[in-house]
């Protein structure tokens, strides 16, 4: 693991320069997309793919590894975070000869995909999609709407879920499909975000047409595929974690380093959030290693996502908080920004209710309503 | 005492086997009637937990008799017997008495009182805080006098031996005084646990044993270590009131339906279980700190006993809740954990006083 870190220092002091004089601080979709690329060909973005794919077929933890010593490299984020971690590995698993062709594409950003499952009638009932796939011929005919799509303005494919059988129980009769977002039909609207960005969007379908070969894994069974996607990222949310207490630590080491008064009450939050974040970490970590040591993690995942996204929530509040007036009056955008875009960490991914909802169930085995 | 020996199935092993014996030796039935006995001591299940399964002695070397175990296993130990509510003095004298003499470094002490500690045959009680507004202090006349008050002495009355902290001229330091010493007066109090009595003990010039020299970094690190052992009591009990509130809310219905269908109580059910495995984290990440490593165990037993006593009461009183009329009782269990849970928040600072401390940590105190 030492050699291989070492020479991604190499690696990331030769190419990060390279791409900072390139873009110059540009920060756009298309800078990101370089900076994929580039990471892509030094199979550092693709690390943990097998090497047919051009990856380095790395397990868990030495990934994990990689992807710390180039969050400190201060290297900028990967756009296609959705297409690497989730649709390919995905694709890999399910797709044909056809659909595994894209993969490669997803780590040089050729092909940036997205995944529609919401609809406005299927968020936390996502088995309740109503996005039509009627079987024609050697062709499914899509028709619908799917929302929140996460990347949708600049996506070229989506993995894309619709009822395949509308008579089977609400499980059963969903397909994955996969399409390019160019299929005429297709309509792509941006949706602003109470933080002003526009990070997703809403496609419509009308009477949108491809092959039978689109089928992603059996028929019907879109369901199980898709829930293969979503557990792919198992560490993930473990990554998440760690961050946070990061990132708790560093915001508590600059207000003990800062020359503004802090009220005992504030001191006692700050302290408070550094107790969960410290025991959120641990958790983490135990996590990983169990995972590490070969071992399935089970209801961690959905614990880690709970007490990660209320806890990644409380710290914008509090450095809203600590912003003042300036939080309000745009001095301080960064903090204003920050507190929006937090409000999704207990939507996204399943809502808070929904996580409590499925440790209760699944964990607990308490009776459903 | 050593850092982890055991691996983490070695450890499960152990869990099982300690449970096991406490499921037979310690129900509910035999609580109560230890508890109405008075006597603040289940002899049986201490005998066989200190002699047959060795307990006693986790924490002791085995030339000395014990085990030769750390913190990873006494927590598991502590867990299982807060779990099982056995009126036992494992804290008292296996842990805060046991690690009180190791952390001395007196070698002569460690020849004299670990072995009758590690088999159990002798029990100790760590007098460590002070009465309301008094200091302890040592006198040295003709041999050391004690003079002062300690509070909430766990298991003062069955105890043969205090270990004592006093000021002395030159600082802190660590004394043994035989209970039949003169001058000792045991005091019981109206102790909330009903498993764990407490007394207030007077030393009116009693003559004490000087263990070790100057122990102000001994407290520091003993005061961590209990507060790593009030966490594990903590999370035993936390772990069983959440086994007790969703079973209780799978069998009993309201509405035609279990109340545990209702989401109110079931997020409520959800939520104990998100506490109880931060805690068992932050329980397993405390007891691997090596104590040698002062610093780290001073902050990371803060910590975990900041959690703790923020999440085990609150997981007792939902627990209450969820059982609603029946959970009031007296009949009921909970309120036998509620107590324990209550008595170990306060036990060597609660989650706002380590706050406070890790506030001085952290450089938030102005
Ligand atoms: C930033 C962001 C990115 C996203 N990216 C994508 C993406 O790329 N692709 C995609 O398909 N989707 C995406 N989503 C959608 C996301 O998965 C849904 O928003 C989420 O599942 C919630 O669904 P909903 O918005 O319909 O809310 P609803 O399901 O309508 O929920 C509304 C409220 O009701 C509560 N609620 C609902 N059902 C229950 C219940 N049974 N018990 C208790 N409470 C309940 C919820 O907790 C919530 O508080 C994204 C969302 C966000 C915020």
């Amino acid at each position: 693991m030492d050699d291989l870190l070492a020479e991604l220092r190499t690696w990331l002091s030769d190419a990060l320069p390279k791409w900072k004089a390139k873009w110059n601080g540009d920060t756009s979709w298309d800078a990101l997309c370089d900076w994929q690329r580039m990471m892509a060909e030094g199979k550092w973005a693709t690390a943990s793919w097998p090497v047919e794919y051009g990856g380095r077929g790395l397990g868990t933890m030495d990934v994990l590894a990689i992807e710390d010593v180039v969050a400190a490299s201060g290297a900028p984020q990967i756009p296609g975070m959705i297409g690497l971690k989730n649709v390919a590995p995905t694709l890999m698993k399910f797709g044909n000869d056809e659909q595994r062709k894209s993969v490669v594409r997803i780590g040089s950003t050729d092909e940036v995909w997205c995944q529609g499952f919401s609809e406005p009638g299927a968020g936390s009932d996502l088995a309740n999609v109503r996005a039509s796939g009627r079987l024609e011929g050697d062709e499914f005919v899509i028709n619908g709407q799917k929302v929140w799509t996460s990347n949708g303005m600049h996506a070229s494919h989506m993995q894309l879920l619709a009822r395949t059988n509308p008579d089977a129980p609400k499980h059963k009769g969903i397909s994955a499909i996969t399409l390019s977002m160019k299929t005429p039909g297709v309509e792509v609207r941006p949706i602003k975000q109470i933080n002003g960005g526009a990070e997703f969007a809403e496609v419509f379908f009308t009477d949108v047409r491809v092959p039978v070969a689109n089928l992603l894994g059996p028929l019907h069974e879109g369901w199980m595929v898709t829930m293969t996607t979503l557990g792919h990222e198992r560490a993930g949310v473990a990554v998440f974690a760690g961050r946070l207490e990061q990132r708790i630590r560093g915001l508590i080491e600059d207000v003990a380093k800062g020359d503004t008064r802090i009220s005992p009450v504030v001191a006692d939050e700050l302290a408070e959030m550094y107790v969960e974040a410290r025991v959120l970490g641990a958790m983490a970590r135990q996590m990983l290693n169990k995972i590490a040591q070969g071992g399935t993690p089970s209801s961690e995942q959905s614990v880690i996502k709970m007490v990660w996204s209320e806890l990644s929530q409380r710290v914008d509040t509090v450095v809203m908080g600590l912003a003042g007036v300036e939080g309000v009056t745009g001095d301080n955008h960064a903090a204003a920004l920050g507190y929006l875009s937090a409000r999704s960490a207990t939507i996204a991914a399943g809502t808070s209710d929904i996580v409590k909802n499925i440790i209760g169930d699944r964990v607990l085995g308490l009776p459903r309503d | 005492m050593k850092n982890a020996t055991t691996t983490e199935a070695e450890r499960a092993e152990f869990r099982a086997s300690v449970r096991d014996y406490l499921s037979n030796a310690s129900p509910e039935t035999r609580v109560r009637s230890v508890i109405d006995s008075g006597t603040g001591l289940d002899e049986s299940t201490w005998k066989g937990l200190a002699a047959d399964l060795g307990i006693a002695g986790l924490l002791i070397a085995e030339e000395y008799g014990g085990q030769g175990m750390g913190m990873p296993e006494m927590a598991v130990a502590l867990e299982e017997a807060a779990r099982s509510l056995a009126v036992v003095p494992l804290l008292a004298s296996s842990v805060l008495s046991t690690l009180a003499i190791q952390l001395s470094g007196d070698e002569e002490a460690f020849k004299k009182y670990l072995p009758g500690l590690a088999d159990g045959s002798e029990i100790m009680a760590f007098a460590g805080l002070d009465g309301a507004g008094t200091t302890t202090l040592a006198r040295d006349e003709t041999f050391w006098g004690i003079y002062g008050t300690k509070t909430a002495v766990l298991n003062a009355n069955i105890a043969s031996r205090f270990l004592v902290v006093a000021s002395t001229p030159d600082g802190t330091g660590l004394f043994i005084v035989d209970g039949s010493a003169g001058g000792v007066v045991v005091n019981a109090q109206d102790a909330l646990d009903l498993t764990r009595p407490t007394a207030l003990v007077t030393f009116e010039g009693s003559e004490g044993t000087r263990v070790g020299g100057d122990f102000t970094d001994g407290l520091k690190s003993l005061l961590s270590l209990g507060r790593i052992a009030t966490s594990a009591e903590l999370l035993g009990i936390s772990e069983r009131l959440m086994e007790i509130s969703v079973d209780y809310a799978k069998t009993r219905e309201q509405f035609g339906k279990p109340i545990g269908a209702f989401q109110a109580i079931k997020h409520r059910c959800s939520e104990m279980f998100a506490h109880v495995e931060s805690m068992r984290a932050a329980v397993a990440a405390a007891a691997l700190v090596d104590p040698e490593d002062t610093a780290a165990l001073h902050e990371q037993a803060l910590v975990v006993k900041a959690y703790c006593a923020r999440f085990a009461p609150w997981i007792a009183e939902a627990t209450i809740q969820v059982h609603g009329g029946i959970g009031y009782t007296w009949e009921h269990v909970a309120h036998l954990y509620l107590r324990r849970v209550k008595t170990d928040e306060v036990l060597f600072g609660d989650a706002l006083a380590c706050r406070d401390e890790l506030q001085e940590i952290l450089g938030l105190t102005a």
